[in-house]
């Protein structure tokens, strides 16, 4: 057996990759932020600097031993953790005072500053690092302080940053693969266990349940939506048994008298007559078993359900109208009263020759069970998106344990013999109800009769 | 049935032992039975010769009886044609009957049926009564006043009962059975309750024959009714 890539696999590599994804775009993020913030700081920092040293001057230039001292000061201050250098300008650019520890670089000054004759500048240069300078003009004092700070210790917080994440990005990826791994196998267990229980199950052994777990997740919702479904195979595969069983049953038992019928016939020599009405009678009992065969074989066609090109609209109180008729003399022979009760035209889609069948096979099996004097009542009751018809009689009625068996096929009621084929009529019925979306439900007591109600959609189901 | 013509039937069957019985037993009833055990053989003969019905089973095993029709169709031949299938398919009823078959009988069928409906397809081609009467000895039903007589009196019939002397008497003096009264008169395909049409040919039976003359609706066992007069060939029951 080929196999793919697993999907405990596939969810692995595509949350790393989501992860992977994710932390770039927040790792660059982060990154530019901090180089962002960085820049600033180390500006704010070298203008704190030169600002200090320009009051200095103001206050005391050109009394220079004070300036110096409070320039080495900041810079001695600076240089615990950033390098940075001063020196004092006069207009035409030449060096008045260079301290620091750049001091031995020629800073220069910028034509640009001078052209500019005032105020302030910030830039920054490279002279084998990053350098940031600010110049500020004193007009009073007719000179430029010029401030540079050496700003790699600045550039390398933010280097840090990135290198924390150029560094735990692998560790975290590969943490995430593992881990997630761990997970979607995890998760993907009572799949596995769902899979290993439904390979057990087959056409003959269906007893199998798939173990839930009760917390009533999509697994588990899923393990009880298969267990539905198992049951209800089960419970079809058992009616499919019973059925066969009976159908074996409901033949065999005319076939076995034909087959001891044509053997003693055949042990001597018999008249021609004789042969004839035996040879008749054969017939007749052949005829009864088609009539049997017929019978299942609507039943298995019902069961299939509906083809589409057979639904049609049906209008139900007239197909009713019909039914009542063509039972109308079977009623009055055996002195019931039948009636129809008037109603509206209902249209249901379905097959007119099915449903002919369904209502003919209740009103025969009310005819059949109601005693002389009694009567038949059918009613219409339509409703939004159903039509409800109701068959009651007043006959011999069945007690409810055995009401709910009548539509199980070859069920006879206990004490009464039936002809073959028969036993069929009302499992056909609801057939035939289910086929149309529908339902039939019997309501009876011994000795009050039973009322059968037909329940069919108005609308089409799959429209 | 004397001065009938022979009637020519090609039947398209694949099973050997139903084959050969069917026609035997149509030979004879003095039909001029050819028999073709598939389709293609059975499209050749049916091209060859002209034949006055097709008996064609649905399951071949080259092709399917709807096959077969189909493909005579499309070459001009419009012969009727009955269908035989083992499936009772609703299905397969519709197609057939869509595909212009005249008639459908579901396995296994008395053979009687068979030759009651053969006669049927037979003489579908007769012509409407030039002045709306239908009769047989002293009973007349009249299409245009949908009424009936007998003896001249006459005689009250529900509307269902009406149709189902008209089935009768259009087909007087030929066997109809229980099956074919179902679907032709009552127009369904299902033919559970065929025995409920004995009721409706006793009810019938005493409206059109008690006391009013003798016997028209015979039983003819093992298929199902007739209508005739034969109180002048002198073989009443």
């Amino acid at each position: 057996m080929r196999r793919s890539v697993s999907i405990g696999t596939r969810w692995t590599l595509r949350y790393t990759a989501a992860l992977l994804v994710t932390v770039s775009i927040f790792a660059a993020y982060t990154y530019s932020q901090v180089e962002r913030r960085t820049e600033r700081d180390a500006e704010l920092h070298l203008e704190l600097q030169v600002k200090e040293i320009v009051d200095a001057i103001r206050d005391s230039w050109p009394t220079a031993p004070s300036v110096i001292d409070i320039i080495d000061r900041n810079i001695a201050i600076a240089e615990s953790d950033l390098r940075l250098g001063v020196q004092i300008f006069d207009p035409k650019g030449r060096v008045l005072l260079k301290r620091g520890s750049l001091a031995h670089q020629d800073l220069g000054l910028s034509g640009k500053l001078r052209d500019r004759g005032g105020g302030r500048v910030s830039y920054e240069a490279d002279f084998g690092g990053k350098y940031r300078y600010l110049v500020m003009e004193m007009p009073a004092d007719n000179c430029f302080v010029q401030g540079a700070l050496y700003t790699r210790r600045f550039v390398r917080n933010a280097r840090t940053v990135r290198d924390i994440y150029l560094y735990s990005l692998p560790i975290l990826l590969l943490l995430t693969a593992v881990l997630g791994s761990l997970l979607a196998r995890g998760s993907l267990r009572p799949i596995k266990e769902i899979n290993r229980t439904a390979r057990r199950i087959t056409g003959t052994h269906l007893d199998e349940t798939i173990p839930t777990t009760g917390n009533r997740d999509e697994l588990d919702d899923l393990a009880h939506t298969l267990n539905d479904m198992i049951a209800s195979i089960r419970a079809s595969v058992r009616r499919m048994q019973r059925f066969s069983a009976n159908a074996a049953h409901e033949l065999r038992t005319p076939l076995n008298a034909m087959r001891s019928r044509i053997d003693v016939t055949l042990e001597k020599q018999r008249e021609p007559e004789e042969y004839r009405r035996i040879l008749g009678e054969m017939a007749e009992e052949v005829e009864s078993l088609s009539n049997s065969v017929h019978a299942m074989m609507r039943l298995a066609q019902s069961e299939a359900g509906l083809q589409p090109e057979q639904r049609v609209p049906v209008e139900i109180s007239s197909l009713l109208g019909e039914v009542v008729e063509f039972f109308q003399p079977l009623a009055s022979d055996a002195g019931v009263r039948l009636s129809l009760q008037p109603a509206d035209p209902v249209t249901v889609p379905g097959d007119p020759s099915w449903l002919h069948q369904l209502f003919a096979n209740l009103l025969h099996n009310a005819v059949k069970y109601t005693p002389g004097g009694g009567r038949i009542d059918v009613a219409i009751t339509p409703a939004e998106a159903w039509v409800e018809v109701i068959v009651s009689d007043t006959g011999v009625g069945i007690d409810p344990e055995q009401a709910s068996r009548v539509f199980e096929p070859f069920h006879r009621v206990a004490g009464r013999r039936e002809a073959p084929g028969v036993g069929l009529g009302l499992p056909l019925a609801r057939e035939i109800a289910r086929a149309h979306g529908g339902e039939i439900v019997l309501e009876s007591a011994p000795g009050s009769g039973s009322s059968f109600t037909v329940k069919l959609p108005t609308v089409s189901a799959d429209a | 049935m004397g001065g009938r013509e022979l009637l020519r039937i090609l039947y398209i069957e694949d099973d050997p032992t139903a084959r050969e019985y069917i026609r035997k037993g149509l030979s004879e009833h003095g039909y001029a039975v050819d028999v073709a055990e598939d389709g293609k053989s059975g499209v050749e003969r049916a091209l060859r010769d002209p034949f006055d019905l097709l008996i064609l089973d649905v399951m071949l095993p080259d092709s399917d009886g709807f096959e077969v029709l189909r493909s005579l169709r499309a070459k001009g031949v419009h012969v009727p044609v009955l269908y035989l299938s083992a499936r009772g398919d609703v299905v397969d009823r519709i197609q057939g009957l869509n595909l212009g078959a005249d008639d459908y009988l579901v396995k296994p069928f008395a053979f009687a049926e068979l030759l009651a409906r053969i006669q049927a397809v037979a003489r579908r081609s007769l012509s409407e009564p030039d002045d709306g009467r239908l009769a047989v000895g002293d009973l007349v039903l009249d299409l245009r006043r949908h009424a009936v007589e007998r003896s001249g009196r006459s005689v009250e019939l529900t509307p269902k009962e009406f149709d189902l002397l008209e089935y009768l008497l259009r087909n007087a003096g030929h066997a109809v059975s229980r099956a074919m009264i179902t679907e032709k008169v009552w127009g369904y395909g299902f033919d559970t309750y065929s025995n409920l049409i004995d009721v409706h040919i006793n009810h019938l039976r005493k409206k059109v024959e008690q006391d009013l003359g003798p016997k028209l609706i015979h039983t003819v066992k093992g298929v199902g009714y007739m209508l005739e007069d034969r109180s002048k060939a002198g073989e009443g029951e």
